[in-house]
């Protein structure tokens, strides 16, 4: 399952439709308190943080949503590649 | 023309960390709503920030000289605002004049000609400025200025209003005191949004020496950059039961936005690699977040300004002078720095300034 369709189906936790990418999530029916849990339920699932967390998330398109997971990301994959290898004793 | 200076600034809190107890009472606040409690318990995990102070005592058994937290913050019957401004009253003078002490004047007190002071969390006439030039035994024949109720941004406000009477008036020495008692103000509800807000703010004082001297900061210039169609993001009013704050989500991506438009006015066209100490308000952990991901700032950037927020909370109007009071602590000459705060409006208040050669002499946080 890819980065995408497993944000659908957090998202799909609380929203009944399949999310258009143009599709803002304050437009999908989420209220402040919504998003908040979805962006830890995201934190969660993928062992990332979130730069936004509080209700800023709101005026977010879902695909605004999945680019910034995405970001996040690779800027985990980023750190583990250049962290040490090996403990220094 | 003269050239202002910050020549030295001190900072005083009160004598008692609520913030742990406060995160329990905003538990409680939530009446057992769980997916609240569980939203309100995680976003105080990744606030940023691990002590805020007060004059209210959140200990079981308070002393008799101290006011119980709960007691005034009794369930169902929370303070008026004629009661919050009692305890003002009481206890502003006292962080002001511990403040003003630290910055151990000695002598010079005498050559003290004008005292600006910001204040957005409590007021009463004859007021704040008369009770500490009092206490403090300055000179009666001080200028006297209140900056009232501009919120966070107010410091900024009177370091400009400060350096406009220095350049004026070189032999002026200019007093700047920014004091706030926040946690007054705490409303009672089951809202989750409000009682985010009252997480990340606390009490604090600082105070400062503007003089021509040429130790300390010199200030270099001043940006007010109004934000547009953001009147509502951001609002302070007086209430019946305390002052009343509307803190939106969606502050921090305005802030964003605009610092990242307007970065070349806040600037004055240098480069954002040009700037070495960056003096940002920690109006809370998003709000530093944006302006890093505005400017692309590294991570270490704003690091005084997380130390500050982590070790006092918001503060409003004092906090960006804890942060500067931080780096004059350490500061080399000629650094160049923006300082930048953030308030109803919403506006941006900032200050480009640089390190002097000689530099003052800064000093640690007095707890009361």
């Amino acid at each position: 399952m890819d980065v995408e369709q497993e944000l659908q189906a957090i998202v799909g936790k609380k929203v009944k439709d399949h999310l258009e990418s143009g599709t803002k999530l304050v437009d999908a029916g989420l209220d402040s308190l919504d998003v908040m849990e979805l962006a830890f339920d995201i934190e969660d699932r993928f062992k990332v943080q979130l730069p936004q967390i509080g209700t800023e998330l709101i005026s977010f398109t879902y695909g605004d949503l999945c680019r910034l997971v995405e970001k996040q990301l690779a800027a985990k994959a980023d750190n583990a590649l250049a962290a040490p290898s090996g403990s220094i004793p | 023309m003269t050239e202002a200076h910050i020549n030295r600034i001190a900072t005083a809190v009160p004598p008692y960390d609520v913030h742990q107890a406060f995160i329990q009472f905003g538990h409680a606040l939530l009446g057992g709503n769980e997916r609240n409690s569980m939203l309100f318990g995680r976003m105080a995990e990744r606030a940023g920030i691990e002590h805020r102070y007060s004059y209210l005592n959140p200990a079981a058994h308070p002393d008799a000289a101290s006011t119980s937290a709960y007691a005034f913050y009794r369930r169902g019957d929370f303070p008026t605002t004629a009661a919050r401004m009692r305890l003002f009253e009481s206890q502003a003078p006292v962080l002001a004049a511990a403040a003003v002490e630290k910055l151990n004047l000695g002598a010079e007190r005498e050559r003290l000609t004008h005292i600006l002071i910001t204040c957005c969390t409590g007021f009463s006439a004859p007021g704040l400025d008369l009770e500490i030039m009092s206490r403090c035994r300055l000179p009666k024949s001080m200028e006297r200025t209140m900056i009232g109720f501009m919120g966070c941004y107010a410091a900024i406000n009177a370091l400009k209003l400060a350096r406009h009477i220095v350049r004026s008036e070189p032999t002026a020495r200019v007093l700047v005191l920014n004091l706030e008692l926040c946690s007054l103000h705490l409303q009672e509800t089951t809202n989750l949004d409000e009682i985010l807000s009252f997480l990340i703010f606390g009490d604090g004082c600082a105070a400062c020496l503007v003089t021509a001297d040429p130790t300390g900061f010199a200030m270099d210039s001043f940006c007010a950059l109004l934000v547009p169609d953001t009147p509502d993001l951001i609002t302070w009013a007086i209430g019946d039961s305390g002052f009343n704050m509307v803190l939106s989500g969606q502050v921090p991506g305005a802030i964003l936005d605009a610092v990242r438009e307007k970065s070349g006015q806040i600037l004055k066209g240098l480069p954002i690699s040009a700037i070495d100490l960056w003096a940002v308000h920690p109006g809370g952990r998003s709000v530093l977040d944006a302006v890093e991901r505005a400017l692309d700032l590294k991570p270490s950037a704003l690091g005084a300004s997380r130390d500050i927020l982590r070790r006092f909370g918001n503060m409003s109007s004092a906090t960006v002078m804890f942060v500067l009071e931080a780096m004059l602590r350490a500061p080399k000459a000629g650094a160049l720095g923006c300082a930048m705060s953030f308030g109803p409006g919403l506006i941006a208040e900032t200050m480009l300034f640089h390190a002097s050669s000689d530099t003052g002499t800064g000093t640690s946080t007095r707890q009361l």
